[in-house]
């Protein structure tokens, strides 16, 4: 239901005014209705060349950083994981900046999955060493995530400037550039990371058990981690590369729903699908609409949704 | 790497703010704008103000792709410098957009106030550009993300990417190729040849000066945005063109650095040249000698400090031998007859 009313509202406003019954006329002809209103070449262009794809990338990435969100808290058995807050997401931006510099959204997106999911294998082996106290991973990856933020900077200012997406984009994300081509990159890894994930929502309800319960059972801990944390950095890598590091959806999505879906995997993980493409969605909006027809970083919009919401949560938890 | 990018990044600070001012107007403004019609008529008919060259032409942008021009009634700058040759060549009242470094002439200014504007040409948004419904787009290389290039082409919407000049010769460049574009090549080359006859004038004025000084073009907004140009700015050319040395480019300096102390005391500056709009930010000429290692320069001590508009200074348009003449005989008055 919201993500039908965020998809009217997306597809319908923006700095051009296209008239309602043309936004459908566009979306009739595109599955070969003639119905409603002949949509005029540019209302065609701008529904369907430049707002369609922002909103499925939107949609996209939003699902995808609410599901990884998801299965690391499970993974790790840290309410505080966060795939931007561990480190991954900076991790993933500098093999984004080089994969840009080499080959425009698509080394983008490709350089991303593959530092992602490095960067992903990283955190394991620090993870490995701290296990007890899950505040120190988080610590870990703060600190981490800082250090690769660095090094995003130095990709970006040695760079050509012309090209390069600047530092602002890397830190606060945008989908200002999503065409067709950015989401039929991205969409691949978006999609088998998410199957893979969502399929070992059994295996994460088991590990949450204890691991020593789940090798008892006859689950291979070491190798669930292993899928997941690819999946994981795969995915986190596809949307960096596409839309630059966007905070507090990996973070807080899985993190409200929790409460609601109660210890099941496969009832959070299917929510924070929904939620997280909802929220980046609905975030996107505002960064478009607010100072049209200049456009904000979506990431200014989910942290100042975001961070109060989670701050709200975590009190409310401490009272609870 | 382009140095003028790195040029155009410094604006963002500014960008934003003005962005947000004329975001303010242009809500109260859409109202007159085309692009709002009714809900029953689905295409408005944009205004044709000047006669339009019939035939179509192509040009193939610095990006490599060829765009196919023919209607100029509504045009979109994305630069400055090159509205104002758009403006320059009879072509101003067919602009309906423009971006936030253009600030002359005053009616295209005038548009930013207005609310025609598109924000910051390196922060673009396809739709901040095709409310405008325009025939044409026209901007450089500094243009960005690539990305939303795409999405006005795949609009329809042609777009012209010219190669960013940096030097005063490149100024004939930029004219022939916006008058190309237009076509009007003829008047193009008139334009070219009166603005790189002014150039010459200018450079061979200051070649009858045999001093060379070292000058150091300094760019301020406010305390914490200060910047020492370096080569390939296209202060260089202008401060060379007037037969000086480039203080900044001496000292190694390479497209805008973050100005130091110990950077500008090393560059021993003769005369410094600083952004009009942005001295008065920061508080004058007074505030600036405040500014760490300023006073320590032989420019402080010789209290050499020339100010200029800072489009005026270095788009390098149309008005780049005006600005290079003026330059050239406020920097040796002796000669200046």
């Amino acid at each position: 239901m919201g993500l039908l009313v965020t998809a009217w509202a997306a597809l319908s406003f923006g700095a051009v005014s296209v008239p309602f019954d043309e936004v459908l006329g566009v979306l009739a002809r595109k599955i070969g209705l003639d119905a409603f209103a002949e949509p005029s070449r540019q209302a065609e262009g701008v529904v369907w060349g430049i707002r369609m794809p922002r909103l499925l990338l939107a949609f996209a990435v939003g699902a995808s950083l609410g599901l990884v969100g998801g299965v690391l808290q499970g993974l790790l058995r840290n309410d505080l994981a966060d795939p931007h807050l561990l480190g991954i997401g900076p991790g993933a931006a500098i093999g984004a900046a080089i994969g840009s510099a080499a080959g425009g959204i698509q080394g983008a997106i490709a350089g991303g999955v593959a530092a992602g999911v490095i960067t992903a294998f990283a955190i394991r082996r620090m993870s490995r060493r701290a296990t007890i106290d899950p505040t120190r991973i988080i610590l870990s990856g703060v600190a981490l995530g800082a250090a690769l933020f660095a090094w995003v900077g130095f990709v970006v200012f040695t760079a050509d400037r012309a090209t390069m997406p600047p530092m602002e984009f890397w830190l606060l994300g945008s989908l200002t550039g999503s065409t067709w081509r950015a989401l039929g990159t991205a969409i691949g890894f978006l999609l088998i990371t998410a199957i893979a994930m969502v399929a070992s929502a059994r295996l994460l309800d088991v590990i949450a058990l204890g691991e020593a319960d789940a090798r008892h059972l006859g689950i291979d801990v070491d190798l669930v981690r292993t899928v997941l944390l690819i999946a994981a950095g795969a995915a986190v890598g596809a949307t960096v590369g596409a839309v630059g590091v966007i905070a507090f959806v990996g973070l807080l999505v899985p993190f409200a729903l929790r409460r609601v879906t109660g210890p099941s995997h496969r009832h959070l993980l299917l929510a924070a699908i929904a939620t997280g493409a909802l929220f980046v969605a609905a975030a996107d909006l505002v960064a478009r609409l607010a100072l049209e027809p200049v456009e904000i970083p979506v990431g200014l919009v989910t942290a100042a949704i975001g961070g109060p919401v989670f701050l709200w949560l975590l009190t409310r938890r401490h009272d609870a | 790497m382009k140095p003028r990018n790195s040029l155009m990044t410094l604006a963002v600070g500014l960008t934003v703010v003005a962005a947000a001012c004329s975001s303010g107007t242009s809500t109260t403004t859409t109202a007159d704008q085309p692009t709002t019609s009714s809900s029953t008529t689905s295409v408005t008919t944009p205004q044709t103000t000047t006669t339009i060259p019939s035939d179509q032409r192509t040009f193939v942008g610095a990006d490599g792709v060829e765009t196919t021009i023919g209607d100029v009634s509504r045009i979109v700058s994305l630069n400055g410098d090159l509205t104002e040759i758009i403006f320059e060549l009879g072509f101003g009242e067919n602009v309906v957009g423009v971006d936030v470094t253009t600030t002359y002439p005053p009616e295209a200014a005038a548009l930013n106030d207005q609310g025609q504007t598109v924000g910051f040409a390196q922060q673009l948004a396809a739709e901040a550009v095709l409310r405008f419904e325009p025939t044409l787009v026209i901007g450089d290389q500094q243009v960005a993300p690539p990305e939303v290039l795409e999405q006005l082409r795949g609009a329809g919407t042609p777009v012209v990417i010219l190669e960013t000049q940096t030097t005063l010769d490149g100024v004939e460049t930029k004219i022939l190729e916006v008058a190309e574009i237009l076509g009007v090549p003829d008047e193009g080359g008139e334009l070219a040849e009166r603005v790189m006859g002014e150039i010459d004038a200018a450079r061979a004025l200051a070649a009858t000066d045999d001093s060379d000084p070292k000058i150091a073009y300094v760019y301020v907004r406010g305390p914490q945005v200060v910047f020492l140009f370096g080569a390939g700015m296209p202060t260089q050319g202008m401060i060379e063109g007037a037969g000086a040395i480039d203080a900044g480019a001496e000292a190694g300096v390479f497209g805008p650095a973050p100005l130091t102390p110990e950077a500008l005391v090393a560059a021993a500056p003769d005369l410094i040249v600083l952004p009009e709009a942005g001295l008065a930010a920061l508080g004058g000429i007074e505030a600036f000698l405040e500014l760490p290692g300023v006073a320590e320069t032989p420019a402080a001590q010789n209290d050499a400090f020339l100010d200029y508009d800072e489009a005026y200074f270095f788009n390098l348009g149309p008005r780049a031998g005006q600005a290079l003449d003026e330059f050239v005989r406020d920097l040796y008055p002796e000669i200046g007859g």
